[in-house]
């Protein structure tokens, strides 16, 4: 299976505009474009944001962070994994093939 | 761990695009994005920072996009513009667009329903640059935009009102260097066909000439409007310019509402002109002082520049 063909990768919504690099990214939904509001992320909520790539799984997305921040996988899974369902529940993420480029 | 966000300009320039494409979308609006990043993208304009939201509308497509605007929290710049209800100057103005302004976005949004310089009808225009517009990313969204020949001709006009300033000869040079380099003689004549189908033939003559393109075979160019351009680009920084040539050609029951409303500014349009100024007695007075010490000096010159252009329009 091709990596970005994995049933449990992430990626972000295709209604999802954001901006920045670093310490801090602005998203702003655009599903609804009446209810768009620009939202912050900061230093390691930023970071998760930009590991997730469309190829990456959870544990991916950990590592990369992890990685970034010089610690060990297990002490940022669980921050880690719980943010992402977070951002997906807010619709900001999605899981599965993107269905758009 | 996210929170509302206080947008950097910059952050709000690109955020803007990617709100505007999928606001118009949903609107069944075509729309292109033009000057600003996109065109640093192209290559049509050196890097600077951009402050606002450069997008051309399709004809009748403000009409719907405005009202979306607005009800998302934008509001115009200034509620009412005076120089829109000038009848007969209006073809000797830059104003080609409506800006639009929110209390959390730190850019403004200018709608152009036209572009000064492309002198055939909006929608001819628009067509032309419909039919060579590409895609874009632009804060992770895709956007319809110029190709580089349609941001070329843009940002050329756009120099080309103004070819004095500094900033205005940056782009003309940068201009001539990229379109020298990258385009060989089919896309010379190209650039040529785009002057001719916008009605830029004239307008965009510098720019040709600039980077070797053919000379225009056909130039519909509205002689009128190429006067009206010319003269603009010559001495639209004489201030009251436009308000003595409305004054002019205005019937003589309309003179009245002309003189009142080139001389008191409403308190609104004023306002709008001054952002974050509070509206006292004594502010709009003293902007009100400002206008006129601006326009006083400059009276004889600009009379004996009206005269001599309604003399022109007459045919005289």
């Amino acid at each position: 299976m091709a990596a970005d063909d994995r049933e449990d990768a992430w990626h972000r919504s295709a209604d999802v505009a954001w901006v920045g690099d670093g310490e801090r990214v602005v998203v702003l939904d655009l599903g609804d474009p009446t209810a768009a509001r620009p939202q912050l992320m900061e230093g390691p909520a930023a970071a998760i944001w930009r590991a997730v790539d469309g190829v990456r799984d959870t544990d991916g997305v950990v590592s990369a962070v992890a990685a970034a921040a010089g610690l060990a996988t297990e002490e940022v899974a669980d921050d880690v994994a719980g943010f992402l369902e977070q951002l997906c529940a807010q619709g900001l993420l999605e899981r599965g093939p993107a269905t758009c480029p | 761990m996210a929170e509302p966000a206080t947008l950097t300009l910059a952050e709000g320039v690109e955020l803007g695009h990617a709100l505007v494409a999928r606001l118009a979308a949903r609107h069944g609006i075509r729309v292109l994005f033009v000057k600003g990043p996109l065109a640093v993208a192209a290559g049509a304009r050196p890097p600077r920072p951009s402050s606002d939201v450069d997008v051309l509308c399709e004809p009748g497509g403000l009409d719907r996009l405005g009202p979306a605007l607005v009800s998302l929290g934008w509001r115009h710049r200034a509620p009412d513009v005076s120089v829109h209800h000038l009848e007969h100057a209006a073809g000797y103005l830059f104003e080609h667009s409506e800006h639009f302004i929110h209390d959390s976005w730190p850019c403004d949004l200018d709608v152009h329903f036209s572009f000064p310089g492309f002198l055939a009808p909006p929608g001819e225009v628009f067509e032309a640059l419909w039919r060579r517009r590409t895609s874009q990313s632009l804060a992770g969204v895709e956007v319809a935009t110029c190709d580089l020949l349609g941001h070329a001709a843009v940002v050329a006009l756009h120099a080309l009102r103004d070819p004095r300033r500094p900033r205005s000869l940056d782009d003309l040079r940068h201009l001539e260097s990229v379109l020298g380099a990258r385009l060989d003689d089919p896309g010379l004549a190209e650039l040529t066909r785009l002057a001719e189908d916008t009605g830029a033939a004239e307008t965009l003559r510098p720019l040709l000439d600039l980077v070797g393109a053919p000379a225009p075979l056909h130039s519909t160019t509205d002689r009128n409007a190429l006067a009206q351009w010319e003269f603009r680009i010559s001495h639209g920084d004489v201030p009251a310019t436009a308000w003595l040539l409305e004054l002019r050609a205005a019937p003589w029951r309309r003179r009245v509402a002309v003189v009142r409303r080139a001389v008191l500014l409403p308190t609104a349009e004023l306002m709008g002109q001054h952002v974050g100024a509070r509206p006292t007695w004594w502010m709009l007075g003293r902007l009100q002082a400002q206008r006129w010490l601006r326009a006083l000096p400059a009276m004889p010159r600009a009379v004996a520049l009206v005269w001599r252009e309604t003399r022109r329009s007459r045919g005289g």
